[in-house]
């Protein structure tokens, strides 16, 4: 009879005959761990490699490291935007932050194996950090510096601990300053790792000796870098780059978790010493698997935030211009996130399609949702409407902003680059190339706008900016707070620029103004337009419906197509009998697309990102 | 012994290697004539500079593989220098040697370029007159970004005009990242000067050459906070004007930001007895006065003025003439107001007053309208004869913005902002004076790496011709900072 292969006789048969070994229950965890990392960030991750690469541009010059040498931890924060650079893909993201998890998670094991712990427990003492730190890359804070940092130190203590060479503690203490002008604040988790370490471990004169020299060459250093070396603050030489920001819930993690790494070796040297005789039947690294991995994997799927993962495949696709995706996918996903709809109308207003098919998505948040506030924390996405709608001087105002307040980023240096060379600056776009050019993924990209420099026709021939350069406004104002007033300047002075009509009529839509479409409706054919948008023909029927009498169409008609549209829409609703309820959930999908829907339906939100006019008056 | 061998051999042959990679074949000597000066960036030819002035590095933008280059200067005074990227950096030892004994004489630069093979061409010498006169040894300027609203870091440094040194007087981020401005020196004095920070950190800090004070200047009979400062030449007083400043952003892209005031007046700080009081306005009209400038002799003011905006004003028509009031010193009464430049006349607009050491002459900025002159394109330096009253449009112009500018203590040298490279970051320029109609081909501040105005990104901001360097730095403001700020008294004038 043949024997019937179960899932658990072949578990059984990857276990030793002898047990479960710590070698192999360590190859077992590392490659779940491995493969958990890979499948989160490659998977689910995306977003947050996204979000961070987003969020430095790397640049292969000395002008770049200047950036980062006057400061302890500048260095750690370089390295860390050096590896930041290959999240680009999703692969070499994920495959950089399970590598360095993975070595983190070695090297404290073997720390724990070293400070005696034994196999048992040695496992356990790797695995817990290498998680924590898992947990903790899952937020969008949380920098490859962080990483780093803290791998540094666990094998500059790992070295410490195994020397055996009988300069070690001078070495130590040597190491001191060149440890903190590398790592900055994380210095402070190695002294007080060593500390610890020292009073538990040493014995004889070392082990007083050494912790007091600890703390007397950390005080030194530090005075020495604060009073002589470098011109920074005392919060900048005590907490960067481990902690970043005050108000985030990272520093708390971030603190909580350097306190873990400071106590291993007292926690080594309870299971070492306590733990290990006392119950010595315990399989711990077997419990340390099964209860840490699948409770991380838990977190992992409970903290995932689909909003923000969705909002940054979105980001994703703007940034590469794909607006037929962002279309097609927000029609799909119908997402409520203010920041998503902002983008569909984006797109839809890059293919000349606003007027046309904004009914097709959600549209939630009235006119806000056209344009984002000009606030620090949206105005590298607000920038976008500004240079979709031909006001390239505030796309490029927004931009510089960014780059003052955050260094070079991909999107504000392109935006720079773009919006110089529509506006003829030359000189000043090719400075911004040539540090384009010093990038991994962006060199094409500056290559190609490179060839435009000092060439005022070529740049007019170019498919994007010779179309933005024709949606300029012909005479000059200054832009205002409101941009339904801004759009209006702009028509005023470029009554050609379908874009900003477009944007404008837009706006009267999601206000329900049925009165102010019908004065607008006779500009269109004006402008160009053969036939009406679908959803301005929409409005027209709404608004002859009320009025029982035509606007004044400009010389365009009404499609017989959206009169009948109109006729099945009503015969539709009449089943549902006024029952509001009934009928906005009842009525067939492809009614919803229209404005009537919206009309009748269409429920604004209150806004979240604008909080009040902008304050221009700084001086 | 092996290995011996090779310790000895490797570095041998390595050294071999670089002594005959040198030789390639130095056909300099058989240079055709191009005909022309070579392109060199920054423009040195025909500038007229200080004998006391940093090496000028400058970057070929001539064709070629290698280039030599000889500096002659006096009587066999030459400095040679070969490049195979076109970058020339002078020796500063080397260049100081070069220059003794050349003031009010000639340095000429000559450039052979070669492209390694058979060709190259000899350059017409690019010539640089040296005057006779030195310039004071250090330039203190801001630098920041030259945009808009936001900034994080910003500093005032001090430069060595002599050499390269460059060393920071303030940091921001040494203050809690605050923003800071208008560092002011008394007769181009290094031990006496001001500058104000905002923000957390705030105050107007002076420094007399022994103590830095954090100073609150700003009152509550005051609707603004006090900028734009003057020294009194007695060092007693300082003359501030009061602004209540917005800025907008324009769409076209000729233009860039507009910063307007709202309303600004003039008040005056006593040093010695620690009163602020106002410069009165006798006058029915309302005016806004703005950009106090002390004569040498301390009996004058001069300002700019311009009459009250109302709501809803038009930007473009507020235009701002010069203005002047007596001062009595030992009562701190002011006469009336006296036009001295009616720039409304010509419909243009003042700005930036800054008179000669000598009391002769005055150097103001002429621009459309408005009173920021830094973001206006059109705006130049206009030179005052103030014994004749004749202006002349300065020669030192370009086409692009001319604007903050200020003497050296001799009274030969005139430094200026210009965003002649790129159109949006200013760069301090030097430009020598030789007569009221008459000023040498300006020169920008030399640069130890000569592509570094190619890539900063930062804008030169208030350049300050200062006779020394000055023995405070950023530490000192961060330990300045914590004291309370000293608070003067408001005081009124008797008429």
């Amino acid at each position: 009879m043949k024997k019937k292969i179960t899932f658990l006789s072949a578990f059984g048969r990857l276990i030793p005959e002898n047990g479960i070994s710590g070698r192999f229950q360590s190859g077992v965890a590392i490659s779940i761990l491995f493969i958990l990392t890979v499948v989160y960030f490659f998977f689910f991750g995306t977003g947050i490699l996204f979000f961070h690469e987003s969020h430095i541009l790397f640049v292969f010059s000395a002008d770049y490291m200047q950036k980062f040498i006057d400061k302890p931890g500048g260095l750690l924060f370089f390295a860390g935007n050096f590896l930041t650079q290959f999240y680009f893909s999703p692969l070499s993201g994920s495959l950089i932050i399970s590598v360095l998890i993975l070595l983190i998670f070695k090297i404290f094991e073997k720390i724990a194996v070293v400070l005696n712990s034994g196999d048992r427990f040695s496992f356990l003492f790797g695995l817990l950090p290498a998680c924590l730190l898992l947990l903790m890359q899952t937020r969008y804070d949380f920098q490859a510096s962080h990483l780093l940092g803290f791998f540094i130190v666990a094998a500059w203590f790992l070295f410490s601990v195994i020397s055996s060479n009988k300069y070690r503690p001078l070495i130590v203490l040597i190491s001191i300053p060149v440890l903190y002008y590398l790592t900055g604040a994380f210095v402070i988790v190695y002294l007080g790792l060593s500390i610890v370490y020292y009073l538990l471990y040493s014995t004889g004169k070392f082990r007083y000796l050494m912790p007091a020299s600890l703390v007397i060459v950390g005080f030194g250093v530090f005075f020495v870098f604060k009073d002589i070396l470098f011109l920074q603050p005392l919060k900048m030489l005590l907490a960067y780059p481990l902690f970043l920001n005050d108000t985030s819930r990272l520093t708390f993690f971030l603190a909580l978790f350097s306190s873990l790494i400071i106590l291993l070796p007292l926690f080594t040297k309870v299971s070492g010493s306590v733990l290990n005789d006392k119950k010595p039947g315990w399989n711990i690294p077997l419990i340390a698997m099964v209860t840490i991995l699948p409770l991380t994997i838990l977190i992992l799927y409970k903290n995932f935030d689909p909003v923000t993962d969705g909002v940054m495949k979105f980001e994703k696709l703007v940034f590469k211009q794909d607006w037929d995706n962002i279309i097609r996918q927000h029609e799909k996903s119908q997402s409520d996130n203010i920041v998503e709809q902002y983008y569909y109308n984006l797109a839809l207003s890059e293919k000349g399609q606003l007027c046309n098919r904004m009914f097709f998505g959600r549209q939630s948040y009235a006119s806000l949702s056209l344009s984002l506030s000009r606030d620090d924390e949206q105005s590298y996405r607000s920038m976008y409407f500004y240079y979709t709608v031909g006001l390239t001087c505030e796309a490029h105002h927004l931009a510089y902003e960014q780059m003052v307040q955050h260094g070079y980023r991909p999107e504000n240096i392109k935006m720079l680059i773009k919006t110089e060379l529509i506006n003829g600056n030359f000189r000043i776009a090719e400075r911004y190339i040539n540090v384009l050019k010093k990038t991994l993924h962006y060199r094409q990209w500056a290559v190609i706008y490179e060839r435009m420099l000092f060439n005022p026709e070529m740049v007019k021939s170019d498919p994007e900016l010779g179309r933005k350069m024709r949606l300029l406004p012909a005479e000059d104002f200054l832009i205002v707070t409101e941009d339904f007033r801004n759009l209006e300047t702009m028509l005023k002075s470029n009554p050609g620029n379908r874009i900003a009509f477009e944007y404008k009529l837009a706006r009267i839509l999601l206000e329900k103004d049925l009165m102010e479409v019908g004065a607008e409706v006779k500009k269109f054919k004006g402008l160009g337009y053969e036939h009406f948008p679908r959803h301005i023909e929409e409005a027209i029927v709404s608004l002859v419906n009320v009025t029982k009498e035509f606007p004044d169409l400009g010389g365009l008609t009404i499609s017989r197509e959206t009169d009948q549209r109109f006729i099945k829409y009503f015969s539709d609703l009449k089943p549902f009998r006024g029952d509001r309820k009934l009928a906005e959930k009842g009525i067939k999908k492809a009614e919803r697309n229209t404005f009537w829907y919206y009309l009748q339906f269409g429920l604004v939100k209150s806004d979240y990102s604008k909080r009040g006019p902008v304050d221009n008056s700084v001086y | 012994m092996k290995f011996r061998v090779l310790l000895f051999w490797i570095p041998g042959l390595l050294t071999l290697l670089v002594i005959l990679s040198g030789c390639t074949g130095d056909n300099f000597s058989s240079a055709l004539p191009a005909g022309h000066e070579p392109v060199i960036e920054p423009d040195y030819s025909g500038v007229t500079v200080p004998p006391n002035i940093a090496p000028l590095n400058f970057l070929i933008l001539e064709k070629g593989k290698s280039f030599r280059i000889v500096a002659k200067a006096g009587d066999n005074q030459t400095l040679t220098l070969t490049s195979s990227n076109g970058e020339v950096r002078f020796p500063v030892k080397k260049w100081k040697e070069l220059l003794k004994g050349t003031a009010g004489g000639k340095i000429e630069i000559e450039i052979i370029a070669s492209d390694n093979e058979n060709s190259s061409l000899k350059f017409k010498p690019v010539q640089i007159n040296v005057a006779a006169e030195q310039i004071d040894p250090y330039l203190c300027y801001r630098l920041l970004y030259p945009g808009y609203r936001s900034w994080v870091d910003m500093k005032i440094v001090q430069r060595s005009l002599e050499d390269f040194n460059e060393e920071s007087l303030f940091e921001n981020q040494m203050m809690e990242q605050n923003c800071v401005n208008c560092h002011t020196f008394r007769q181009n004095s290094p031990d006496i000067f001001l500058l104000h920070v905002r923000g957390s950190k705030g105050g107007t800090y002076f420094y007399d050459g022994r103590k830095l004070t954090r100073t609150s200047l700003k009152t509550k009979e005051m609707t603004a906070s006090a900028v734009y400062p003057s020294w009194h030449p007695s060092g007693r007083f300082v003359a501030f004007s009061s602004n209540k400043t917005v800025q907008s952003f324009h769409m076209r892209p000729e233009k860039n930001i507009e910063v307007y005031d709202l309303y600004s007046s003039l008040v005056i700080y006593d040093l010695q007895n620690n009163e602020i009081f106002a410069c009165p306005e006798k006058d029915t009209v309302k005016y806004m006065e703005t950009f106090p400038c002390w004569s040498p002799d301390g009996n004058y003011l001069y300002y700019c003025r311009a009459s009250q905006v109302k709501e809803g004003f038009d930007y473009l028509q507020v235009k701002y003439d010069l203005v002047r009031k007596r001062f009595d010193q030992a009562s701190g009464i002011f006469g009336n107001t006296e036009i001295v430049f009616n720039a409304m006349s010509v419909n243009k607009s003042v700005s930036l007053p800054v008179i000669s050491p000598d009391g002769k002459y005055l150097v103001f900025t002429l621009h459309d309208y408005g009173t920021f002159s830094i973001w206006h394109k059109e705006a130049d330096l206009y030179l005052l004869d103030l014994q004749s009253g004749e202006t002349n449009k300065m020669s030192l112009n370009s086409d692009a913005t001319e604007s903050y500018h200020s003497w050296s203590s001799n009274g030969k040298w005139l430094v200026f902002s210009s965003k002649r490279g790129d159109g949006l970051t200013a760069r301090p320029y030097f430009s020598y004076f030789i007569s009221p109609d008459s000023s040498g081909k300006p020169f920008v501040l030399p640069q130890e790496d000569p592509t570094l105005y190619r890539r900063l990104e930062k804008t030169f901001n208030r350049p300050e011709l200062i006779t020394g360097r000055i023995n405070i730095g950023p530490r000192d403001f961060a330990r300045a900072a914590d004291a309370n700020p000293v608070k003067p008294v408001w005081t009124v004038k008797e008429k």
